[in-house]
């Protein structure tokens, strides 16, 4: 119980629904867990788990690093993936802001990775594989923007969307997208 | 800002046939002048400009439409037009498609927020398979305008 709440105020997670567990309760163990998981998306709660599960078995086979649950409706299972949630803040450092040259290289630089891209700019959330997306954010030069992604991948495309904000969008042998339109 | 504010009716090319990109930046930047909205001394030079950006990378964004740019001091605030090819232009677009559906905006150079909030807005409705559909079954320039206006006023589903 101590090591579920502490691994869960670890993580910043709602601990109201870990609250009572008893560590021989398996089943109630499992519950809780999978509830934790559906509220956060951040906690497994592994396929296999059992009625008869205890606390630490839990624990050893649910890494936190989950965001996503997948549900087998033939099977009745939840499944898990271990795909990592990334957040980092950016700032539009490009005179011109985030036009059509930057969009088409934001999008271009993860297509084909195994994450989803989402990207804030306050309230509004794009999908960050769509030019069309990306443009209407209308970020102009300062803005500071979320990039969110996940995934399998998820590291390696937060690393090639920090490096062209980083960069000024900059690629390989050209001075950059600043004064491109 | 709407799509009305800165489209040119008069320049508005319902049927544009055309076979190249090449082609039909010529064809929309004419139409522009032919509507007063720039001066033919300046016709070679944008055009010259709007290449020059695609050369950047093609501004076929996809899901068959293109929105060709360029700022250009011959302007003194945002101006665009549309054009309708109905047989598709190949337009190296990001999805290897062709493209029905063009945009092409002229802005001032110092004026890049203007810039930006143009490319929002008609991004904003070209997300909008409706709006793209029904921009493809217009067959005047009368049709083109009332579409825009309705998506204006967010009278499109």
């Amino acid at each position: 119980m101590s090591a579920l709440v502490s691994v869960a105020g670890a993580w910043n997670l709602p601990v109201a629904g870990v609250r009572g567990l008893d560590q021989g309760d398996g089943e109630h163990i499992h519950r809780a867990c999978f509830i934790s998981a559906v509220q956060v998306g951040v906690l497994l709660c592994p396929a296999g788990a059992t009625a008869t599960s205890r606390v630490q078995d839990v624990l050893d086979e649910a890494p936190f690093a989950e965001d996503r649950l997948k549900s087998d409706a033939a099977g009745g299972q939840v499944s898990l993936m271990q795909n990592p949630t990334l957040r980092e803040e950016v700032v539009v450092a490009i005179e011109n802001g985030l036009h059509m040259v930057p969009c088409s290289r934001i999008a271009s630089s993860v297509q084909g990775i195994e994450c989803s891209v989402h990207i804030h700019n306050g309230d509004k959330s794009v999908d960050g594989k769509s030019v069309l997306d990306l443009m209407t954010l209308n970020a102009e030069q300062g803005t500071r923007l979320v990039i969110e992604t996940s995934g399998s991948e998820a590291a390696a495309a937060m690393d090639r969307l920090k490096r062209l904000f980083a960069t000024n969008f900059a690629a390989e042998g050209s001075s950059g997208a600043g004064h491109a339109e | 800002m709407k799509l009305c504010d800165f489209v040119v009716p008069n320049a508005i090319l319902p049927d544009l046939q055309v076979s190249t990109k090449e082609e039909a930046i010529l064809a929309m930047v004419a139409s522009l002048k032919d509507a007063g909205c720039i001066q033919a001394a300046d016709e070679e030079g944008i055009v010259a400009a709007v290449l020059k950006r695609e050369e950047l990378g093609s501004t076929g964004i996809g899901n068959g439409v293109a929105v060709p740019h360029t700022k250009h001091p011959s302007v003194d605030h945002l101006i665009a037009t549309v054009a309708l090819a109905k047989e598709g232009v190949d337009f190296a677009s990001l999805d290897g498609e062709s493209v029905y559906i063009l945009f092409l905006l002229i802005s001032p150079p110092d004026r890049p927020g203007e810039h930006l909030r143009g490319l929002e807005n008609i991004s904003r409705h070209l997300r909008n398979q409706n709006f793209c559909n029904f921009l493809r079954q217009s067959k005047s320039r009368d049709d083109v305008v009332e579409l825009l206006q309705e998506a204006d006023n967010n009278q499109i589903d």
